[in-house]
């Protein structure tokens, strides 16, 4: 019998919240007693375990899991930044076969799989290894997720679902992530609603935590390739938004105010801004430009413990740069894992993704 | 512990001070320090510290700190910043009073510095220790006397009283006072404020019977609260001028720069001088350009001044610089008229300012002088002189001296000023001035301008305003529930219907408002109200809703308002597309009326700043707005209307009717008392507040209210 798995993917590159999305899936049905395996047929090495290059969620589900298998191969293929040029020699078949082998590795004694796409539907189309074409090989079936409000989405998931079908692969549904409190009514009734005249269930709408979504300040660190200067310990702090401090410092404290938990990006040469922010529930200093801080600045945001990030860019790059940046979860990150179960316990359909994979409550016997 | 003024007896009349970091070289603090010390001949014990040496300066000299015969009033500590701590820990052991720590290397330094400045302060603490500095000049008690600083000079003894938190200032301060014979009962170096700071200082400074005017040069102020009630009760003892710098964009800058701190806003320090009554000035030479007049002349009974000038155009200047700076040129009576006619050539001016012409001796200044004194119509006397090719300063300025201590009917209690014009042919007759308490400047407008501040001292302008507690009825309910709906959700930007909530409950007006979420709901809302309806983006991230075609006014009917709320929101999802949209606000249609702004921002040190001033759209471009501490009572607050441009037009021009002035300062006073009942308001801001006519109130179309949350 082929074993039942479900791939996770996001509709564009633009969404995010698959992983979360996996890490509730699979935490539900281990909660229901079935042995979930996890496995991620094209990964991104953004990590080295014992030098090697890995996938980081490979080696999050790992931990999560308890999967034997080490993180090469439970994410076999990582794509790197140029890989147009890494078609195999042997065509698609030298993939396939590797993928192949390190399923049947990963697989092993498992009752079911949840499998993790790259990104979005298409990456990978130029080798073979896009959603579509791997999902028809490994005969799976395809989750959505979608993280945008705006009318779009709805057609964005419904042009996916064509893609899909293109390759014959059916669509078990979409997820909706990270809807603001005040659109979560639309999404469930008229975004459900047009859905469903495509013949798409909806299959949850998960609410906005920015728990989840918040980058730490050590994230925007690494994204904006920054300097910690001070208050290093805080690096865990959650970045909720961004402010830029470019006003007159008589109307610095007044503007920082309006928002808590961020970081405000300003440069070294506007000591009385980055003050004014230090006066406000800030998580960070932004300081743009390479230009440091005088000593009495960062002593300040050290007292306060406040940490001061240096960056290079400057303001404009910077914010375009922050702008679209998500908080990963890693492994360790108990608090995330755990807020990641209970969000999609609340918030997902988890009976009808059961239904699918045959996993209700009791367990599947394996026929050999 | 040594606290208050009485505390202040050891630091201004120690019996003894020891100099820890008494070195034997000259040109080294610590030396030079001793040996202002020495010369200034203070009476007490004078006690070097130095391990290296057996005697410095003809003192016997202890190895330590512990080696002292008993405790010290005084400790000035001049070692390296990394010894401090083991020097204090020494003096606080011994029982000494007060430490002044000269070293820099402290907070100013940052970092490490930062640290061991806290350090310092804790150990001063547990030992009951004051600690002045550190990283400051010393301190100079002039009657004592006492030179405990390091500066090269010493200076005059007079009844100023100087603190500066730069060092370098009172340098050269000190420097420049020889020369130009301004004498000081104090001068203080306050240095990085770590214990002792501008606060402490007034208050006992304000007390001292030697001082009768206290100049201050101020960067920041410690403990805001506690700097405002202090300098309420000095300043009712004697004037106090202050120059604060960093008032500028660019200041404020170079301060945060400098200090590491928030220069503070221009606005809440005006605020600040306004209520507490201090004198604030713009320059260092206008601070003693004044320190000097209020330290020595009596106060004017009005501001009618009389002018006697050997030159004619210096004389109107200083006519000139009268309207300018606020005085009166003096009518003087018939009487002195004629006196002046008979005592006086043909030619001269009898006629205010008096002339009394290129050749005047000091005996004809003399009998001009003697005249006008003694008439009643005049409350203060400047006497110009320009040293022409007969003129004899020295005697001019003796005679005036000698006028001064006559006692000339109605003379007493009128201050007289000089404008003795020139360099070397006037600096003998300013130095017997001056040494005789009659202040002299280069030129006739700044003896004015000094006159003017002295003059509307002695008449109250810079009093401190004194308020009662105000207690409107209220609603502190409705607000708490608010409030804690906010802290709950977690949110610091309240919407427009909560804002509208809380001021409701302290008694302003709102038209009715309701949150509606869909098309149904603004429908519905309109409906219930009543046409016409106003529809406005409801959205925390989106501040100017006019700008952004987020606001639609005058709907009809439903057809209207579902267009409304189509074209609303995509207008406001263009301008912000990752703004929230909560939804949009339906609001009743209200009559226009005359619209200002009314906000609080929450300054950090100082407490609640209301701002009153022309609101509507254009408030950003006339930029006009008055600023008071809270409480405002309505008597104030119809006072802080009356300095806007706003006020003629609200009290009618050209035929229309006033405005509901008074109802707007009670609206006012009412938003002060919100202010200071729940601290968790950190900004708001009414805008637009339509005034209507007289009897009909006022009433706020929009409200913008943020918050912090106890705690964080």
């Amino acid at each position: 019998m082929v074993l039942k798995s479900l791939m996770v993917a996001c509709v564009t590159h633009e969404s995010y919240g698959k992983t979360a999305l996996c890490i509730g899936l699979t935490g539900e049905f281990t909660r229901r007693g079935l042995r979930v395996g996890y496995f991620k047929p094209v990964g991104i090495p953004l990590a080295k375990v014992e030098g090697k290059p890995v996938d980081e969620d490979a080696v999050l589900f790992k931990e999560i899991l308890g999967l034997e298998a080490p993180p090469w191969r439970i994410a076999p293929i990582l794509l790197k930044y140029r890989y147009l040029e890494d078609t195999p020699p042997l065509g698609r078949r030298g993939f396939d076969e590797e993928i192949a082998g390190a399923y049947r590795e990963v697989s092993r004694g498992r009752d079911l799989m949840i499998l993790e796409s790259a990104r979005e539907l298409s990456l990978g189309s130029s080798t073979g290894l896009s959603v579509p074409r791997l999902a028809r090989k490994m005969s799976s079936k395809v989750l959505l997720v979608s993280s945008r409000c705006e009318d779009r989405a709805v057609d964005e998931v419904i042009n996916a679902c064509t893609s899909l079908s293109c390759k014959q692969v059916g669509l078990l549904g979409v997820v909706f992530n990270n809807i603001p409190e005040h659109l979560m009514g639309r999404v469930k009734e008229v975004f459900r609603e047009t859905l469903s005249l495509h013949g798409i269930p909806v299959l949850g709408v998960i609410p906005e935590s920015i728990a989840l979504t918040a980058p730490t300040v050590g994230e925007v660190a690494a994204a904006l390739d920054g300097e910690i200067l001070c208050s290093d310990k805080a690096s865990s702090r959650r970045v909720e938004t961004y402010m830029v401090g470019a006003m007159a410092a008589e109307a610095a404290i007044a503007y920082f105010r309006r928002a808590k938990g961020k970081a405000v990006i300003t440069s070294g040469d506007r000591p009385e801004i980055a003050l004014a922010a230090l006066e406000t529930d800030t998580s960070t200093l932004i300081l743009t430009d390479n230009i440091y801080p005088e000593e009495r600045l960062r002593a300040k945001a050290e007292e306060k413990g406040i940490p001061i990030i240096l960056v290079s860019y400057d303001a404009y790059t910077t914010v375009q740069r922050v702008r679209e940046l998500v908080g990963r979860i890693r492994a360790g990150d108990r608090h995330r894992i755990d807020l990641a179960h209970r969000l999609v316990r609340e918030n997902v359909d988890v009976e009808a993704i059961a239904d699918f994979l045959g996993a209700r409550a009791t367990r599947l016997r394996r026929e050999t | 512990m040594a606290s208050g003024p009485e505390g202040f007896e050891a630091v201004f009349r120690p019996r003894s001070v020891a100099v820890i970091g008494a070195s034997r070289e000259p040109g080294s603090v610590g030396h030079e320090t001793l040996r202002n010390i020495i010369g200034s001949g203070f009476p007490g014990m004078v006690y070097p510290v130095n391990p290296r040496a057996d005697a410095v300066l003809g003192l016997r000299c202890y190895r330590s700190v512990r080696d002292l015969p008993g405790p010290v009033d005084l400790g000035v500590v001049a070692v390296p910043a990394g010894i401090v701590l083991e020097v204090a820990e020494e003096a606080g052991e011994k029982g000494f009073r007060n430490l002044m720590v000269l070293s820099a290397g402290f907070k100013e330094a940052g970092g490490e510095g930062l640290r061991r400045e806290k350090l310092l302060v804790d150990l001063c603490r547990r030992h009951g220790m004051r600690l002045i500095g550190p990283n400051c000049l010393g301190l100079i008690s002039a009657y004592t006397p006492l030179n405990a600083s390091f500066a090269p000079v010493s200076p005059r003894k007079g009844n100023i009283a100087f603190i500066s938190q730069s060092g370098a200032l009172v340098t050269s301060v000190l420097d420049w006072s020889i020369g130009e014979e301004i004498g000081f009962s104090y001068v203080v170096s306050l240095g990085n404020c770590a214990d002792l700071n501008e606060t402490d200082f007034i208050e006992a400074l304000s007390l001292d019977p030697n001082t009768r005017v206290i100049a201050a040069y101020i960067e920041g102020v410690g403990e805001g609260g506690r700097f405002i009630r202090v300098a309420e009760e000095a300043s009712r003892r004697k004037p106090i001028l202050v120059i604060k710098s960093g008032i500028s964009e660019a200041g404020a800058r170079a301060i945060s720069s400098h200090t590491g701190s928030l220069a503070g806003s221009r606005a809440a320090y005006r605020a600040v001088f306004e209520r507490t009554g201090i004198i604030h000035v713009e320059s260092v030479e206008e601070l003693f350009d004044l320190a000097r007049l209020f330290s020595t002349q009596p106060i004017p009974r009005g501001r009618n001044l009389a002018i006697v000038t050997n030159a004619g155009g210096p004389g109107i200047i200083a006519t000139d610089a009268c309207s300018q700076y606020g005085l009166n040129l003096a009518w003087l009576s018939p009487e002195t008229i004629s006196l002046l006619r008979s005592r006086l050539p043909r030619e001269a001016s009898w006629v205010n300012p008096i002339d009394v012409l290129g050749d005047a001796t000091p005996e004809r200044y003399g009998e001009a002088l003697k005249v006008v004194l003694g008439d009643k119509g005049v409350d203060s006397l400047l006497v110009i002189c320009s040293p022409q090719a007969v003129t004899r300063p020295k005697e001019i300025a003796e005679e005036i001296v000698k006028v001064r201590g006559m006692a000339v009917d109605d003379a007493e209690g009128k201050p007289i000023v000089c404008a003795f014009m020139g360099g070397g042919a006037v600096s003998e007759a300013v130095g017997i001035l001056s040494r005789n308490g009659i202040p002299s400047y280069p030129f006739p407008e700044k003896a004015v301008k000094a006159l003017s501040y002295l003059s509307k001292y002695g008449e109250g302008v810079f009093k401190p305003r004194v308020e009662e507690p105000l207690n409107y009825r209220v609603d502190r309910e409705t607000v708490k529930t608010v409030l804690e709906r906010a802290r709950m959700e977690n949110r610091v930007n309240l919407l427009m219907v909560e804002a509208f909530q809380i001021i409701s409950a302290y008694g302003l007006k709102t038209p009715p408002s309701v949150l509606a979420q869909n098309k149904v709901q603004a429908v519905e809302a309109a409906e219930e109200m009543g046409y016409p309806v106003a529809l406005k983006v409801a959205s925390p991230q989106i501040i100017h809703k006019t700008d952004i075609g987020g606001v639609k006014l005058n709907l009809r009917d439903r057809l209207e308002v579902e267009d409304a709320f189509d074209e609303v929101l995509r207008n406001a999802s263009s301008y912000m597309p990752e703004a929230r949209i909560i939804g949009v606000i339906v609001q009743k249609m209200v009559e226009p009326g005359r619209e200002v702004i009314v906000g609080v921002h929450r300054d950090p040190q100082f407490g609640p700043l209301i701002m009153f001033g022309l609101g509507g759209i254009y408030v950003n471009v006339l930029r006009e707005a008055v600023f008071k501490l809270a409480p405002v009572s309505a008597r104030e607050a119809l006072k802080m209307i009356a300095e806007t441009k706003a006020y003629p037009i609200l009290r009618g021009v050209r035929g229309e009717a006033p405005s509901d002035i008074e109802s707007l300062a009670e609206a006012i006073s009412r938003v002060s008392q919100l202010s200071l009942d729940f601290e968790e308001i950190t900004e708001m801001d009414i805008n637009p507040l339509f005034v209507y006519e007289r009897g009909k109130g006022c009433a706020a179309l929009d409200a913008k209210i943020t918050v912090k949350h106890g705690g964080s």
